[in-house]
């Protein structure tokens, strides 16, 4: 296996689409419900877990970027195999396609719950899960840059929803926040660690990384991404705590989605159905870039056509989603996935990268040495 | 490119074929509810009294009323469904009334299922009735011609958006619920005059019904939660400090002891602090800018004097308004206007519960003050 990766010309992208393609993996499902999580842990205070999260996020993007310029073109799956050989490094990148193809899971699985719950509950989770499947196949099959376009388009079709927060916001009570920083600095740290699961998604980059043009203009746009989700997250959760009371709050699943429930407008009385459907917008990008993740990583590692891993993979989808659509494994599944997430996403890197670091000091010795 | 094609025809054949998946609801099978009336009859059983609207051609009749019993609001539904051909929906539920009994007996348990199901709107407007909820209904149906369902929630929404009441509806309720130390509080309806008619704010202990207080002091406590616009005053004054201010000369002997203003309130808010930890004592600064649109007696206001006077008289009204209105939620042991939020927030560590709220609210003193200003006068002083 290559450690470095040649991409075409024609097939690279732009660095400024980073943006695109780290927020829109970034808010997915996940911050529909995680003012719950977040606001269970540190209450009034969750606010500042946020903020700090999105400080150790942007470490591990740091961090990120130090592991990717030591190499010349590489990617994550290369990185493990340059590492720790060829058999562990392979074990390592599997582990990681399997990590994405568990969290593209649970997205799906979540966001079937979510139609069911709010608008068809006799539905079954299959036919959502046919349409859902075609349309990621569809846009795989197009390529990166196709699936670029895609995030690139639903972004602008999906931010829109933003305006209707302001009814909730108006509604906000202030002292619910109030009494300020009454948690404890451990609550605050379990609050960002409840951001995990909806922060995620960004170590996409690893895998994206070598098809990046203009490499040395990537870091601006990943961190504005990056800014971009803490503050979508930001706003949905404290708009929640706002709106809702405590106790509401810690009950709530979809405390983001049952925000819109009070938008009203004249010529459609129920606004939270559209929110719902419009969801897709949110949640498909998030999909697609995983899906790609995973046929794109078997492909680097087992040379297998993207394709069949493609149609194999949906397959084994469909039969999961009718399997598993059940509210309670929806949520173990998706506590599992932000449980293995944190490690790999936001402990791991710190692992690697002295490893890398040491590995290149010792072969620029070796080879001074040498020559 | 035929690849493509063929994706294309079969994802047009699946969604042609999707509208089966879900069951049809056409508009003409569906009985809509628009407004539910819940109580509770003998062996603790749910009548539930629906206002449904039906859009058939056939149909002269918009709206009619079903009803229908069970152990729960869903299955008095579904039992209400039985007397009609018709699929009752409860997506468009607009008002929610409440017999006085099933609210002393408290209401969470009925407004659980609303929550619960994700289909009900969060906008409907709660109420209560003094007598059921059953009886304002039919009453409404048979003295008006005009839509019950209509008739009942436009009375609510339109004194809600005149800020007459306070805004309650199913999430306003819940969450002044769910905040501890702030009890909520709903509009009741009678209809002692025949039509359906506003006629107090009933205060609630969590959510059983504890007592009402009068419809004027509606604005009062409106004042607590939002700041307010628009809203009308009405003030009975002693004549005894303006006759020196009255612009005829004339001193007629069947002169009025009292003279009614009517007031537009440009802005009205509260302000509130706790003053001292120890001996729960709480300030609240009521504010009102007004303008004057009625004066019954012919008050020279244009003088200084006399406007000064006017604005004292007033604030005098309004403290000992506010004064009794406090006094009888304190008496009711419902708290309103949410001073334990006030106390939650400076008292350590910031928790509060309900209990402890209920222990403490009987005990708390509060200072009133009130800063009233005359803005206007209208085109003549």
């Amino acid at each position: 296996m290559e450690i470095n990766v040649k991409i075409k010309e024609n097939l690279r992208i732009q660095a400024f689409y980073l943006f695109f393609i780290i927020t829109s993996i970034q808010i997915g499902v996940g911050i529909m419900g995680a003012p719950m999580y977040i606001f269970t842990e540190a209450q009034q205070d969750s606010w500042i877990s946020i903020i700090i999260a999105f400080g150790y996020l942007l470490l591990v993007l740091f961090v990120m970027f130090r592991i990717l310029d030591q190499y010349e073109n590489a990617d994550i799956l290369g990185i493990q195999v340059d590492i720790f050989g060829n058999w562990l490094g392979k074990i390592l990148g599997t582990f990681y396609i399997i990590y994405f193809a568990a969290a593209l899971l649970s997205v799906i699985l979540t966001y079937i719950d979510v139609v069911q719950v709010f608008i068809f509950p006799e539905i079954s989770s299959l036919i959502i899960g046919v349409l859902l499947i075609s349309l990621i196949i569809y846009c795989i099959y197009g390529g990166l840059r196709v699936i670029v376009g895609v995030v690139f388009i639903f972004f602008f079709s999906a931010h829109w929803l933003l305006f209707l927060l302001y009814e909730p916001a108006i509604r906000m009570e202030l002292d619910h926040f109030q009494p300020f920083f009454q948690a404890s600095f451990p609550d605050l740290l379990k609050g960002a660690r409840a951001t995990s699961y909806s922060f995620a998604g960004f170590e996409i980059l690893l895998l994206i990384y070598p098809f990046i043009q203009n490499k040395e203009r990537a870091k601006f746009p990943t961190y504005f991404g990056a800014f971009w989700s803490f503050g979508l997250l930001l706003i949905g959760t404290v708009i929640s705590i706002g709106y809702f009371s405590a106790k509401q709050l810690k009950e709530l699943e979809w405390a983001v989605l049952s925000l819109f429930k009070i938008v009203s407008l004249p010529f459609v009385e129920r606004f939270d159905y559209i929110v719902v459907a419009e969801w897709m917008m949110v949640a498909l990008p998030n999909m697609i870039l995983l899906m790609w993740a995973i046929t794109y990583g078997i492909k680097r590692m087992y040379k297998v056509p993207q394709k069949k891993t493609l149609i194999i993979t949906s397959f084994i989808y469909l039969i999961l989603i009718a399997l598993m659509s059940s509210h309670n494994i929806v949520i173990k599944l998706t506590e599992l996935v932000s449980k293995i997430g944190f490690w790999i996403v936001y402990v791991y890197p710190f692992i690697l990268l002295p490893i890398v670091l040491l590995k290149k000091r010792w072969q620029r010795k070796k080879e001074s040495e040498s020559g | 490119m035929r690849n493509i094609l063929k994706l294309v025809v079969l994802s047009l054949l699946l969604i042609t074929s999707l509208t089966g998946c879900v069951q049809t609801k056409s508009i003409e099978d569906l009985a809509i509810i628009n407004t539910r009336g819940v109580d509770i009859i003998e062996d603790n059983k749910i009548e539930t009294t629906l206002v449904i609207y039906k859009f058939d051609s056939q149909n002269q009749e918009l709206s009619s009323i079903v009803s229908g019993e069970g152990r729960t609001i869903k299955g008095a539904r579904k039992n209400a469904n039985y007397k009609t051909s018709f699929k009752l929906t409860p997506g468009q539920i607009r008002l929610e009334m409440f017999g006085k009994e099933t609210a002393k007996k408290g209401l969470l348990s009925y407004i659980d299922t609303q929550i619960r199901d994700a289909r009900v709107s969060d906008t409907m407007y709660l109420a209560l009735s003094e007598t059921t909820a059953k009886d304002v209904i039919i009453q409404t149906q048979e003295g008006s011609s005009v839509h019950v369902g209509k008739y009942l929630y436009e009375l609510i929404e339109q004194n809600v958006k005149d800020n007459i009441i306070p805004r309650v509806t199913l999430h306003d309720f819940l969450q002044t619920y769910y905040d501890n130390g702030h009890d909520p509080y709903l509009p009741v309806l009678s209809t002692a005059t025949k039509s359906p008619t506003l006629s107090a704010i009933a205060l609630f202990q969590d959510d059983k019904y504890v007592g009402q207080v009068p419809l004027s002091d509606a604005l009062l406590i409106n004042v607590f939660n939002k700041s307010i616009e628009n809203a009308t005053l009405e003030v009975q004054l002693p004549m005894q400090p303006f006759k020196k201010y009255l612009k005829s000369e004339r001193l007629d002997e069947n002169d009025e002891d009292t003279a009614h203003a009517l007031m537009k309130v440009l802005r009205g808010n509260s302000k509130s602090k706790i003053t001292n930890q120890q001996n729960m004592q709480f300030q609240t600064e009521i504010t009102f800018n007004v303008t004057m649109l009625e004066l019954s007696e012919e008050i020279d206001l244009k003088k200084p004097k006399a406007k000064e006077i006017f604005e004292e008289e007033v604030k005098k009204i309004f403290k000992k308004q506010y004064e009794q209105l406090f006094k009888n939620s304190q008496e009711l042991n419902s708290d309103p206007f949410g001073y334990g939020t006030i106390y939650r927030i400076n008292k350590h560590g910031g928790k509060l519960t309900d209990k402890e709220w209920r222990e403490k609210f009987p005990d708390i003193n509060v200072d009133f003050k009130i800063d009233f200003t005359l803005k206007g006068h209208g085109t003549t002083p």
